[in-house]
């Protein structure tokens, strides 16, 4: 083990609540905690008028909002629980079936993630899960095990395959290859699986991963690399884009996947680092995928260009999973990151 | 909506939903909505090199907007940046791209292993959320393939209704493959002033646990840890992994491989999350 930056001489950072928030004038955690306790949850203004805390350096002021944050949500979580002494009857029974309300749902609402998936003679993704207890109690919040199900859809949308219940112990972390959870699929496909878990009390450490195992033109295992589940129904709040779709060396490919009923149709953009901007457009199915090169999407720009300030973006914000894949030419490395 | 793809489970569960007209809430937003920096890490030297990029446009659809975006680089000083890179004015889809070469030149160092920070804001936007975060992304290339990787910038406040965090705070990454031909890295930064202690702990197929540190990593500094030992515990794969710390971190899992040298995986992690 090589942990690199370990600078002998820091001194112990001590207990939690008795670390420093503010360096300058010496204020814990804790005291931050009296200090809201105090004055009912007092803004970062009124802390540093009346506390001079963050008044000097201020680069503890997010921390501390982030504090004060942290507070209020707890406050308001201790009122759902009936615990507000003065609290009106009326809102004591308003919140009280709202927390009954987000607990119904919570064990009514099955947990779908989505991710996208890609099998040819070279690479190949592999779902991976674990199922880890919380560390520090050392208990699972979803009991002895979990049970989920994996529909897989082709890139034209059509649900090809459905696995049958599975099941994961606690503690436990398994890689499932497509072949695994569909015995009877064969030959190379681009598609998305949605992973849908039963009922859990919490999500913990259950967050989807996929890796792409990639190989070496023997056929050797060469590497893999993760990325994670990015389901979503609702529109993104900004713009699907990659500020790297254009590096020296490597071929950046675009892979979406269409989580929702409706089809996806989008202008995308590319503009170089010239200015110009280069427009096309794409669509996805219901449920469908897409996976293609940006030299694929922009016929015009040559395989090997690449350029410092490309930024490629689409248009249109409706659900949608978006990841960019880089394939490194010179050591046949793939990496993976959503956008 | 009814999904076709459901299955009957599904159909059952959103049946009754509907019965009891019940929809999913969450609970209002407490707090300043305000912009609030992010975090990352710079590598540099004659063989690996980063590019950073930034738009506006990555968690934002306000188009008539002006943008600002400020770089950090810290080196021993947690409060004191060594470097700063103050943009002028951005419109929405503008880009600009930071190279590591340059700033490495400018901070006069010939190696760079960094933790950094990106402050991105508006004056006349309207951010989304508490700690809202307009987002970088660090492109990460080297000659020898020794450091490959794309990441985008980590979240340092926000979302605590959503992480379990007890005395100490954890970050997890599923599944991670460690044999004699695959070593893991994990790479550790500390957006906050005060030094930190963090923990290793991997846990594999079959439930056997494997615990490394505390390894400590100075104020608004990063951290890599490189498990050369553990790929010969014999460990079952896939093996989960744990970064326990003391206060919020963010941490990237990936894996080298022995033979070549070359990274082949690295990506961050998540928090426990209580809902």
């Amino acid at each position: 083990m090589t942990p690199d930056s370990s600078p002998a001489d820091l001194p112990d950072a001590g207990p939690p609540g008795r670390r420093n928030v503010c360096n300058c004038f010496q204020v814990t955690y804790d005291d931050v905690q009296k200090m809201l306790h105090e004055t009912n949850g007092a803004n970062m203004e009124t802390l540093k008028k009346y506390y001079q805390i963050g008044t000097r350096c201020s680069s503890c002021e997010y921390e501390i909002k982030d504090l004060i944050t942290v507070y209020h949500e707890e406050q308001r979580q201790g009122e759902l629980v009936l615990g507000g002494v003065g609290v009106p009857l009326g809102r004591r029974i308003g919140t009280a079936y709202r927390r009954i309300k987000l607990d119904v749902l919570r064990r009514l609402i099955a947990r779908r993630y989505g991710i996208f998936v890609l099998r040819r003679e070279d690479m190949e993704s592999s779902l991976v899960l674990s199922n880890m207890q919380f560390p520090e109690d050392c208990t699972n919040a979803n009991g002895p095990g979990i049970s989920f199900r994996v529909l897989l859809f082709d890139r034209a949308g059509q649900n090809v395959a459905r696995s049958r219940t599975l099941k994961l112990g606690n503690n436990e972390s398994r890689e499932f290859w497509l072949v695994d959870l569909f015995p009877g699929l064969k030959g190379n496909l681009t598609g998305m699986l949605f992973i849908d878990y039963g009922v859990l009390t919490q999500v913990g450490s259950l967050r989807p991963y996929c890796c792409l195992n990639f190989r070496r033109m023997n056929g050797e295992f060469q590497g893999r690399w993760h990325y994670h589940d990015k389901f979503r129904t609702e529109p993104y709040n900004g713009y699907y884009h990659c500020n790297h779709p254009l590096v020296i060396g490597q071929v950046c490919y675009l892979a979406a996947s269409n989580p929702i009923d409706q089809p996806y149709r989008s202008r995308v953009f590319l503009r170089t680092t010239d200015g110009r901007e280069r427009e096309t457009t794409i669509e996805i199915p219901p449920h469908g995928s897409l996976w293609c090169s940006v030299p694929e999407l922009f016929p015009e720009i040559p395989d090997d260009h690449g350029e410092s300030n490309a930024l490629l973006w689409f248009e249109n914000n409706q659900a949608l999973m978006v990841w960019f894949f880089w394939h490194k030419q010179n050591d046949d490395i793939w990496l993976v990151q959503h956008h | 909506m009814q999904q076709a793809t459901d299955t009957p489970l599904h159909q059952l569960q959103r049946g009754m939903m509907r019965l009891i007209r019940l929809r999913p809430r969450s609970l209002p937003v407490v707090g300043t909505l305000e912009w609030a920096p992010s975090a990352n890490f710079i590598v540099h030297d004659e063989n690996t090199s980063t590019m950073i990029g930034f738009s506006p446009l990555t968690t934002t659809r306000a188009i008539n907007g002006s943008f600002f975006w400020e770089f950090r680089l810290f080196d021993k000083s947690p409060t004191e940046p060594i470097y700063t890179y103050k943009s002028d004015l951005m419109r929405f889809s503008d880009q600009e791209t930071l190279d590591s070469a340059e700033i490495a030149r400018r901070v006069n160092l010939p190696k760079l292993f960094h933790y950094c920070e990106l402050m991105a804001y508006s004056p006349d936007a309207s951010p989304t959320g508490v700690s809202s975060v307009l987002v970088a992304f660090h492109h990460f290339t080297s000659r020898d393939g020794s450091f490959e990787a794309h990441l985008p910038a980590a979240y340092i406040w926000g979302a605590a209704r959503f992480t379990r965090t007890e005395r100490f705070h954890y970050e997890n990454f599923p599944a991670a493959r460690i044999s004699a031909t695959h070593r893991p890295v994990i790479i550790t930064m500390n957006p906050f002033v005060r030094p930190m202690n963090y923990w290793i702990q991997l846990v594999d197929a079959n439930g056997r646990k494997h615990d490394e540190g505390p390894f400590r990593v100075c104020g608004k500094g990063v951290s890599r840890w490189d498990g050369h030992e553990v790929t010969a515990l014999g460990l079952t794969n896939p093996v989960g992994v744990i970064v326990r710390s003391e206060h919020k971190c963010n941490s990237f899992v990936g894996a080298v491989d022995t033979h070549t040298g070359h990274m082949v995986n690295l990506e961050h992690m998540h928090p426990f999350f209580s809902r």
